[in-house]
């Protein structure tokens, strides 16, 4: 049995029919992934209708899932087979949540970039993104690796990933490298995703948000676990961080200018007028603040609340 | 400390932390504010305006052998203790917002504290007479004049924040 993982992007099974007890192998996956796998009966006009038939699910948004059979004629569980046979294609409709259309586009009036990162193919992902709203300038996981093409406005990989809305057919790695580059870049990323395949780039990015329902991996490695369905609360959290961001920003304007006032005024009283202001008066504001502290402490939210208004991906 | 309860305007664009921007505006208005106290003192020691104007007492020079030489006028210290006081906390209003203070409502967790804090500081200038710290009793009129003195500065000082 192989269990699905995001690497082979399939799944297997080995079972013997309890009739006649022969042994055979079924596959299920990614649509691309199965039609390799296959050598058996294979012929160019199957390939053709099986492309022909993909595409069309994907233009409407399906993504399609094939099977295939192999049988083991030695009998044995691990056994060689003799070689897959396609048999099947279903397409599956993956319906988006209503809020996240309205989620994508609180967030990009808030400024921030949204990019779309799938492991689906690039015609459902490009479906996807139109809906949300996020752009179909979506490019298939390769160009990472090749750079772009050599008839684009882009010049560098850099370039590429910064202005594209998404890409598809990625692995887990892209992820993570399409995060570390765009920090690279300077930005701060916060990263949404559910999947093990997503856990790296979470704990890469600078707030990773695993989505209720995420695997344990995701769970782990990000820094905000939602516990509610949809991605709606991320844009309270971009705005309540900004919120104590301006507080934080306020408080530090005021108490340094007060520290500015008080210091110049009796600096002056003192040295144009020789006006000794008795200091006990002072000292009883608050004005001796640990500014080291203070400044220590609004780094370290800074970080926080800056990547939070930076950068979603999914 | 009661900042954090502060109604405030979530940014519409992403921010960044800006030492340099925050430093610049601090410098501008404790400077401004700096300048209210000591043309406040200069006006107070060097002419008559209060004097003729409200009926107030004159603020002695005192002898330079004596124990408070030149201004340091126990009365003077409380005035100017109180006006320091109510701009020093005043400047909160101006520091929240980049708009003009009333357009941005404050939190009432704002607004009581610097009421309260303002209230017992006039009291204190108003009553005090405390010799180890050098504070005379100013009187009411003196109390009036500071926050009067202190509203006229704070508007030009709303504007001046804006632009």
């Amino acid at each position: 049995m192989l269990r699905f993982n995001p690497t082979d992007k399939r799944t297997a099974i080995t079972y013997r029919t309890i009739n006649d007890g022969k042994v055979h192998r079924i596959s299920k996956g990614m649509a691309r992934i199965i039609l390799d796998l296959c050598t058996r009966d294979k012929t160019d006009e199957l390939i053709e209708q099986f492309e022909r038939d993909v595409d069309e699910f994907a233009r409407r948004g399906l993504r399609s899932l094939a099977v295939a059979i192999e049988d083991v004629p030695s009998g044995d569980i691990d056994g060689e087979g003799s070689g897959f046979k396609l048999i099947g294609l279903l397409p599956i409709y993956d319906p988006l949540r209503q809020d996240t259309k309205e989620t994508i586009d609180r967030a990009i009036e808030l400024g921030v970039k949204v990019k779309m990162v799938t492991g689906d193919q690039l015609a459902i992902a490009k479906e996807t993104g139109r809906r949300l709203g996020i752009g179909d300038n979506m490019y298939p996981a390769k160009v990472l690796k090749d750079g772009p093409p050599p008839n684009s406005p882009y010049q560098d990989i850099d370039d590429f990933i910064l202005y594209a809305d998404g890409f598809a057919g990625v692995y887990p790695e892209h992820k993570y490298e399409i995060v570390e580059r765009l920090q690279n870049m300077g930005h701060m990323i916060a990263m949404t995703g559910d999947g093990v395949n997503d856990a790296p780039a979470l704990k890469k990015a600078n707030v990773g948000i695993a989505v209720a329902d995420s695997s344990d991996a995701a769970r782990s490695a990000a820094d905000i676990v939602l516990t509610e369905p949809g991605l709606s609360v991320v844009i309270e959290a971009i705005l309540s961080a900004r919120k104590i961001f301006q507080c934080m920003r306020n408080y530090s304007v005021y108490a340094t200018s007060m520290t500015v006032n008080i210091l110049v005024s009796y600096s002056v009283l003192l040295i144009a007028f020789q006006f000794d202001f008795p200091s006990f008066m002072v000292k009883e504001k608050k004005t001796d603040k640990k500014y080291n502290e203070i400044f220590f402490f609004y780094f370290s939210i800074q970080r926080y609340s800056s990547l939070l208004s930076s950068i979603i991906r999914h | 400390m009661t900042v954090s309860k502060d109604r405030v305007q979530s940014s519409p664009y992403p921010i960044q932390w800006l030492l340099s921007d925050v430093f610049a505006h601090a410098t501008v208005y404790g400077i401004y504010s700096a300048i209210s106290t000591v043309t406040f003192f200069v006006i107070i020691v060097k002419t008559s305006f209060f004097q003729d104007r409200f009926g107030v007492d004159e603020i002695q020079y005192h002898p330079l052998d004596s124990s408070r030489p030149g201004w340091n006028d126990p009365i003077l210290s409380s005035i100017i203790y109180l006006q320091s006081s109510i701009m020093a906390h005043a400047l909160i209003f101006i520091a929240r917002s980049r708009r003009f203070f009333f357009l941005d409502r404050p939190s009432f967790m704002l607004i009581f504290p610097f009421a309260i804090a303002q209230i017992s500081a006039t009291l204190i200038a108003v009553y005090a007479n405390w010799n180890f710290t050098n504070i005379g009793a100013c009187g009411w009129k003196w109390a009036g004049i500071v926050w009067l003195w202190n509203i006229v500065w704070f508007f030009p000082f709303d504007l001046l924040k804006v632009f």
